[in-house]
């Protein structure tokens, strides 16, 4: 517990007074405190300090001045003409002259000059024992009065301890051992001082435990009061009247106690309502004391002068945490436009002279081709048009291109071909789906709260299509990532301006159109982590706030910046510039963060319908409510039936449509405060909204827009969306990259730090980051860019004569090909269920919930119990929709936290817990049986065995060229080509040898059998599961 | 942060000299020596705290440079794995004391109290208040005295002693009685959360909120499987904890680490065998598949998931005929499927049973971990009423059950290589709540460990006079976890994951953990 802390207090002989009263003033103030030492620190120490003793000298106590260096002493107190620190900085001696580079100001010279003339008074430690630690109070753990934090009124502390009758105590508070003598000797005390005040009748008290023992009830030592004392106990009286405004005391406790170890206090509150505490110090003197400013520390210099980037100020907390190492990061400098154009323009001149201006395409090209020819390897050629079409469509939509889209894109042999495919695939809603699933990952998307209950929320969907429709819409990234940290705020702000005169008391968040309702959907994306309903029940909100709060910080620093900002929780971070406080400031942000499920996006056509119908209820329910409000009680019958029709109108009022999203809980936040170790029980200091401190380690500027928000996300938002954040563009760039290769230039999209992957192609992701940025941050723009590309188009397969373990760069990083990809979870089953004609065309809204089987629902506790109805109606079970209803697009699916589909999860289906950069692609046995034997997989199977040939259908594989047709359109459907001789052959004597086998075994129907026989090899391929 | 430099000036050099530092300590071969590796784990601790405590800007240094050092001594990478066969055996990074595991979770927080933990001094105070020096508030995690009377309540059951060690059981468990000079209990362990899900997934994956790997994924990662037809992990339960899949998850680990469900009923493995009507071509319809899938690789070499994958429906189909026969019981002698009940009249107890003996022919067939919930409900051990009725239910289905797998093991030697683990996710309240039930207790309870080369017979820790806290040598989960990674030669620091640009660990922080001392000999 962090009840003591060690400030400079003052040598000086101090006035034996038993007790000095003043009237409080916070601003009260030491010379030395508030003028010398900042000089002192910010001119001196650097050379003359613990770190550094040029010539042998520290200034950093009096006695080490007094001492002096190798020349002699520095100041000898009261004498200026003997102190060489006072002749140094005069600079009469051109020999020594300090600070070396720059003379003081003619103000300064005079501050220190008379400092030393009058006694170089130097203070000396004070301790705390309270002033602005909310835990203090948890240290007085008995007494029977209530004790309480308070923050609007203190004295000077950023808190003020409250007591009500009678008093709080601890005889031996943890780290307590002060010892009081005459003649404090360092690290001991004599006097005691803080602030009071009463509210009521009766006195204010403290007593003060000597040695873990609380002082005899009939002696007045060790017991003060101001007031009228009725407690019964003896006490000396510092004041007649209990003081109703904040008041200081200074107690000679030696004077009046004697030499003693001070190891509790027990603040008082005699009758009356409550008696109020703050800033309570121990000192060796009394001018230790005063130059102690309460609450505020030491005063720096950084209020005048704001301290800068850890690359140009040296007093930047970071150079000194990590002593002005790690700067060197390469993310850490943001992509430079110029440079960028530079770069493009070289390496365009260098791939091809005639160049003049470059696509942004062929720029892609010229960057990945400079390695690759300094490599000395060959690029593949480009895919041909069949594998192309399979391989963009995929990429930009997750779903396989129809047989007869490959067959119209390789006949159509037009020039812009290509370039009107991509165009088509860009602006398909298709599109917007697919970019949502991998968006989804980065934001640990699910549909349930998880932990024991895992609750289903029944409006997540409605973020979930708010991410299809941006994506869809192209909505400008810097846009996306603002309303999704602060659309609430961001919505504000607009009525702000668009009002600017108006009193604006709290949001109004009504929306007056799509995009403003889309605002407040998108800020679902604070609400997305997990959630313990539970917790409450055994008092953990505590923990489950801290763990709440931490994941929002961490998720946003992953999926906006790529920082590893979690690794600050406990401590400084272990490779990257940032300290704990980075994490802690960051989170502050989130202080004010408020689930709200009642945020309306109705539009006004939709309110008025709303309106009307509730309305018109109203209207009908009137005359009702009248006469049963007239009614005669003992008219039982009628009552009944009053009642009735009421109610069933009552059951007719429509709401209004509801978002889950979040906004402030008002204009102020909670304190945050560092924990130590990342212990949400040991709270330390607070801290106050900011960047991270390597380049700005001062407070955020806020400012909010209205009075009922703070502001604060707003102003994250703002920096994260901003083309000075050297993290934002580059890492969506990267995760569009990946997207396209398999991996990123930066291999570890979520890690831009020093223990992430460094940058394949470092000048490519600027130029790419650039670009991005300055095309109004519009990732289709950024899609179509890098699929235009020939490094893009090329074949995944090595060029002929390229060895590929043997070539330079055996895993294409150079990406001299394309990467043999496999399709992730979502894909897989898409594919499936489109190559089976089974996929439903587009649908929003709701989740759907598929069949899951039996045993496993039955093996979750929380389903268990929702399904024997004992769930209360919150939604803990698995709601199975009729399967004809359920073959939608993968996205669509229900995500359950505790129960991941079954056929999803064994294709590394990424965990929802933390933001996911990057699917996994494992092979394993459990796959194979899934493909292979699940139902699902049968069901796709035989949906496209009846797609090829119907069952009802006479079939033979005896009529040869029918068989190669259905074999042909087979391969077409799946695989997006043609069977060659030898699958031809092998497939048909596959259909032929089952049909004997099926038929033996006296199977109805062998032929269509053979036939999902077939289907089902096809399916299980290589070539169905990976893209080339 | 208090940015002066000026309060530095307490700490002198001779403090902080380099000898503090030294490199002896900081060798490779720390975490091989057990002794010294304690020392310097104790000796780390208190220097860590103290520079944390300390707070300036000079602690903060220190600090940095502290982690740089241990960043240092962890320069081995993430275990490479084979795409041809991710669950190949690995050489264990220190000498293992046991092969596999078998962990018997005992879901809904048993009152330990009531079953190994005996507290002659509660029946005493049975009916009374808690005593006042027993109160005090815990201050980490809330709710011990929330929801509970001020009155304590002793079982009903009788203890006796038993075995050479004479240690106390109670009657709920007269067939563990047997074994007790095989166990080694550990009577002080606490939790960091008194709810359901976060401290079963503290048991489970290390982390209280879930999203991390389970233990089963990390010894699967770390050490591989000694039998590639059968999955590594092998999760057994009819209900599985609260909090659902988060308990056995890989997370981030690959998928080939992920736990797999052996079924109590029907096939033991989910889609194991096709459907009648397509088994007999199973076969062929394979060897089509696989002549394209070769011809398809052939074209793209060194595209080694292609082989992987051509690899994996190899071993699919092995592990269909392998799976089969591990759920064979009718193979056992009739001897022994009446030792773990199977054809007991308590339905509950039978099917705890078939677990029991599933769990051993799988270890016996080289699987690495196996664990079992003893859950046929939402209910468990979670006795908030009528604690005596949950007691007596839970203990008469998996007594005997246990009972019987340890004998068996220890028949057929197979007790040396396999540590046994008993543990659910808290304990008990020894103070009344409803209708003579009893709340949550994380923070004192008994779980016990057996075979894997543990001492038999020891006990470590003790709880306070009525069972309520652990007072004599408190044990994390952590400690739990270390020791258990020990046991089988993984090294807790060293087993490790690159994710998200950390290096993920079951056991948090390096060397934040200990292992229980005197857990093996």
């Amino acid at each position: 517990m962090a009840l003591r802390r060690s400030i400079i207090g003052r040598m000086l002989l101090s006035a034996f007074l038993s007790l000095v009263v003043s009237q409080a003033d916070a601003n009260d103030s030491h010379p030395f405190v508030e003028s010398i030492l900042p000089l002192l620190e910010s001119k001196c120490l650097s050379c003359h300090g613990r770190e550094k003793q040029e010539g042998g000298l520290r200034l950093d106590s009096l006695a080490a001045a007094m001492a002096g260096g190798d020349s002699g002493p520095a100041i000898v107190p009261g004498n200026i003409a003997k102190s060489l620190f006072i002749k140094a900085i005069s600079f009469r001696d051109p020999d020594l002259q300090m600070p070396p580079r720059q003379k003081l100001s003619d103000k300064d010279i005079e501050l220190l000059t008379n400092w030393v003339q009058s006694g170089a008074a130097w203070p000396e430690p004070v301790a705390v024992l309270f002033e602005d630690e909310p835990q203090f109070l948890a240290a007085l753990t008995s007494g029977n009065g209530k004790g309480r934090i308070i923050r609007e009124d203190r004295f000077a502390g950023k808190v003020a301890l409250g007591i009500t009758p009678l008093q709080r105590d601890g005889v031996k508070i943890p780290d307590w051992n002060f010892l009081i003598r005459e003649q404090p000797k360092p690290g001991e005390h004599r006097y005691m001082r803080l602030a009071w005040k009463k509210r009521g009748e009766g006195s204010v008290m403290i007593e003060l435990a000597s040695n873990g023992n609380w002082p005899d009830a009939k002696v007045a030592k060790g017991r003060y009061f101001a007031g009228a004392n009725s407690t019964g106990w003896s006490a000396v009286s510092v004041a007649p009247v209990a003081p109703t405004d904040w008041t200081v005391v200074t107690l000679d406790l030696w004077k009046d106690i004697g030499e003693f170890t001070l190891t509790g206090i027990a603040p008082t509150c005699d009758r009356g309502e409550e008696a109020f505490f703050d800033s309570i110090l121990l000192g060796p003197s009394i001018a230790s004391l005063d130059a102690y400013r309460p609450g505020a520390g030491l005063p720096t210099d950084t209020e005048t002068n704001p301290i800068g980037d850890a690359f140009t100020d040296k007093r930047n907390p970071i150079r000194k945490i990590f002593r002005g190492e790690r700067l060197d990061l390469w993310s850490l400098r943001k992509p430079d436009p110029e440079s960028a154009v530079i770069a493009a323009r070289r390496i365009d001149r260098t791939t091809d002279p005639t160049l003049t201006a470059a696509t942004g395409s062929q720029s892609i090209d010229a960057f990945i081709r400079e390695r690759i020819t300094k490599a000395g390897i060959k690029p593949s050629v480009e895919a041909d048009k069949r594998t192309l079409i399979r391989r963009v469509t995929f990429d930009l939509t997750g779903l396989p291109p129809t047989p007869a889209e490959i067959d119209a894109f390789v006949t159509d042999k037009s020039t812009d071909a290509y370039d009107a495919l991509v165009t088509r695939l860009l602006n398909s809603p298709r599109y917007g789906e697919r970019q949502a699933r991998l968006w989804l990952d980065v934001v640990r998307y699910a549909d349930t709260n998880g932990y024991e209950r895992d609750e289903f929320r029944p409006l997540a969907w409605q973020y979930r299509d708010y991410v299809i429709r941006a994506f869809h819409q192209d909505k400008p990234f810097d846009q996306f990532i603002r309303e999704q940290i602060a659309g609430d705020e961001l919505l504000a702000a607009q009525r702000k301006s668009a009002h600017p005169t108006e009193k604006i008391t709290d949001i109004e968040l009504r929306p007056q159109s799509q995009d403003e309702a889309d605002q407040l959907i998108a800020t679902g994306f604070l609400r997305l982590g997990q959630w313990d309903s539970t917790a409450a029940i055994f008092q953990e909100e505590v923990r489950l706030r801290a763990e709440q709060m931490a994941d929002l910080t961490n998720t946003t620093a992953s999926a906006f910046l790529g920082l590893t900002i979690s690794c600050c929780q406990c401590h400084d971070h272990k490779y990257d510039p940032f300290s704990q406080a980075d994490h802690f400031r960051l989170r502050s942000f989130f202080a004010a963060v408020t689930p709200r499920d009642d945020l309306t996006v109705s539009l006004a056509d939709e309110q008025a319908a709303i309106d009307e119908n509730n309305a018109a209820l109203d209207r009908q329910a009137a005359p009702l409510k009248a006469e049963q409000a007239k009614l005669d009680k003992a008219n039982q019958e009628r009552h009944e039936k009053l009642k009735a029709s009421i109610s069933e109108i009552e059951g007719r009022r429509r709401r209004p449509r509801f978002a889950m999203g979040a906004t402030d809980s008002g204009g102020t936040a909670p304190a945050t405060h560092i924990f130590y170790q990342g212990d949400f029980g040991s709270p330390r200091e607070e801290v106050v909204p900011g960047f991270v401190s390597i380049f700005t380690p001062g407070p955020a500027a806020i400012e909010p827009p209205t009075d009922g928000t703070t502001g604060r996300r707003l102003a994250l938002a703002n920096w994260i969306a901003s083309a000075d954040n050297p993290w934002t563009a580059r890492v969506i760039v990267n995760r569009v990259w990946q997207q396209h290769f398999g991996t990123g230039l930066v291999a570890t999209p979520n890690d831009f730090g020093f223990t992430g992957a460094r940058p394949t192609h470092p000048e490519l992701l600027d130029w790419l980051a650039i670009e991005f940025m300055q095309s109004n941050w519009s990732i289709k723009q950024l899609h179509r860019m890098i699929v235009l590309s020939a490094t893009y188009r090329q074949s995944s397969i090595a060029p002929a004569g390229q060895a590929v373990r043997a070539s330079p760069d055996p895993d294409n990083e150079l990406l001299w090909r394309q990467n043999v990809r496999r399709l992730d979870a979502e894909t897989l089953r898409d594919n499936l269920l489109a190559v089976s004609g089974l996929l439903k065309p587009f649908q929003t809204g709701k989740p759907v919930w598929p069949p899951v089987p039996d045993e496993l629902l039955k093996a979750q506790p929380a389903i268990l119990e929702a399904e024997k109805g004992g769930d209360g109606g919150r939604m803990q079970g698995w709601y199975t929709d009729p399967i004809e209803q359920t073959d939608v697009r993968s996205i669509f699916l229900v995500r359950k936290r505790c129960l991941p589909v079954p056929f999803l999860q064994a294709f590394d289906l990424p965990d929802t817990t933390v933001s996911c950069a990057r699917r996994d692609t494992t092979v394993v046995a459990p796959q194979a049986l899934m493909f292979l034997n699940s139902p699902e997989a049968l069901r796709y199977a035989e949906a496209l065995a009846d797609r090829l040939a119907p069952p009802n259908e006479e079939f033979s594989f005896a009529d040869s060229d029918k068989t190669r047709a259905v074999i042909q359109s087979l391969f077409r459907q799946t695989l997006g080509r043609s069977a060659d001789d030898q699958e031809l052959m092998l497939a048909t004597e596959l259909l032929v040898r089952h049909t004997d086998k099926h038929r033996q075994a006296e199977r109805n129907a062998a032929e269509h059998l053979a036939l999902v026989d077939l289907c089902r090899a096809i399916l299980n391929l290589n070539e169905f599961v990976y893209l080339d | 942060m208090n940015s002066s430099i000026w309060t530095d000036t307490i700490w002198t050099d001779t403090i902080w000299t380099d000898t503090i530092w030294t490199d002896t300590i900081w060798t490779d071969t720390i975490w091989t020596d057990t002794i010294w590796t304690d020392i310097v784990l104790n000796f780390e601790q208190s220097r860590r705290d103290f520079l944390c405590r300390s707070g300036g800007g000079f602690a903060s240094v220190a600090l940095s440079a502290l982690l740089a050092e241990e960043s240092r001594a962890n320069q081995l990478p993430t275990l490479p794995i084979d795409p041809l066969n991710p669950l190949a055996e690995r050489v264990a990074q220190l000498a293992p004391r046991a092969k596999s595991v078998i962990f018997l979770f005992q879901y809904g927080g048993p009152s330990t109290f009531d079953l190994l933990d005996y507290k002659p001094e509660l029946l005493k105070l049975n009916g009374k208040p808690v005593p006042e020096s027993l109160k005090r508030q815990p201050d980490r995690v809330g709710g011990v005295f929330n929801h509970c009377k001020d009155e304590l309540m002793a079982g009903p059951w009788k203890w006796a002693q038993h075995g050479e060690s004479g240690h106390w059981v109670s009657e709920l468990l007269p067939h563990t009685a047997r074994h007790i000079d095989d166990l080694c209990q550990v009577r002080s362990m606490y939790s960091e959360s008194s709810n359901h899900a976060p401290a079963t997934y503290l048991m489970n994956t290390g982390a209280i909120l879930g999203g991390k790997p389970s233990l089963g994924s990390w010894v699967t990662y770390g050490l591989g499987s000694a039998n590639q037809n059968l999955p590594g992990y092998v999760l057994l339960y009819k209900v599985g904890g609260l909090g659902g899949s988060a308990n056995w998850s890989n997370a981030f680990l690959p998928a080939a680490f992920q736990g797999t469900q052996f079924r109590h009923e029907g096939s033991p493995v989910l889609n194991l065998q096709p459907p009648a009507s397509l088994a007999d071509v199973q076969r062929s319809t394979l060897d089509f598949a696989q002549t394209l899938n070769r011809k398809h690789a052939s074209l793209r070499p060194g595209v080694l998931d292609l082989d992987g994958r051509i690899a994996s429906y190899e071993l699919a189909y092995r592990m269909q005929s392998a799976a089969l026969d591990i759920g064979e019981l009718s193979l056992e002698t009739q001897a022994t499927q009446e030792s773990y009940g199977l054809q007991d009249a308590n339905k509950d107890k039978a099917l705890f049973g078939r677990m029991c003996l599933l769990s051993r022919r799988l270890v016996e067939k080289g699987v690495r971990f196996v664990q079992l919930y003893n859950a046929v409900d939402k209910l468990g051990w979670d006795g908030h009423d009528h604690n005596t009725e949950f007691h007596n239910r839970n203990a008469a289905q998996t007594d005997q059950p246990i009972a019987a797998l340890l004998a068996d093991l220890k028949q057929r030697g197979l007790l040396d290589s396999t540590l046994v683990i008993w543990a659910g996710e808290f304990g008990r309240t020894p103070m009344k709540q409803g209708n003579d039930g009893r709340n949550h207790n994380p923070y004192g309870f008994t779980i016990w460990m057996a075979g894997g080369g543990v001492n038999g017979g020891k006990v470590i820790g003790a709880t306070d006079e009525i069972g309520l806290r652990a007072v004599d040598e408190p044990q994390s989960v952590k400690n739990l976890h270390a020791t258990i990674l020990t046991a089988l030669g993984l090294s807790p620091d060293h087993l490790y994951f690159e994710h998200n640009g950390r290096q993920e660990r079951l056991t948090g922080v390096a060397q934040s953990w200990r292992t229980i001392p005197g857990v093996f000999s």
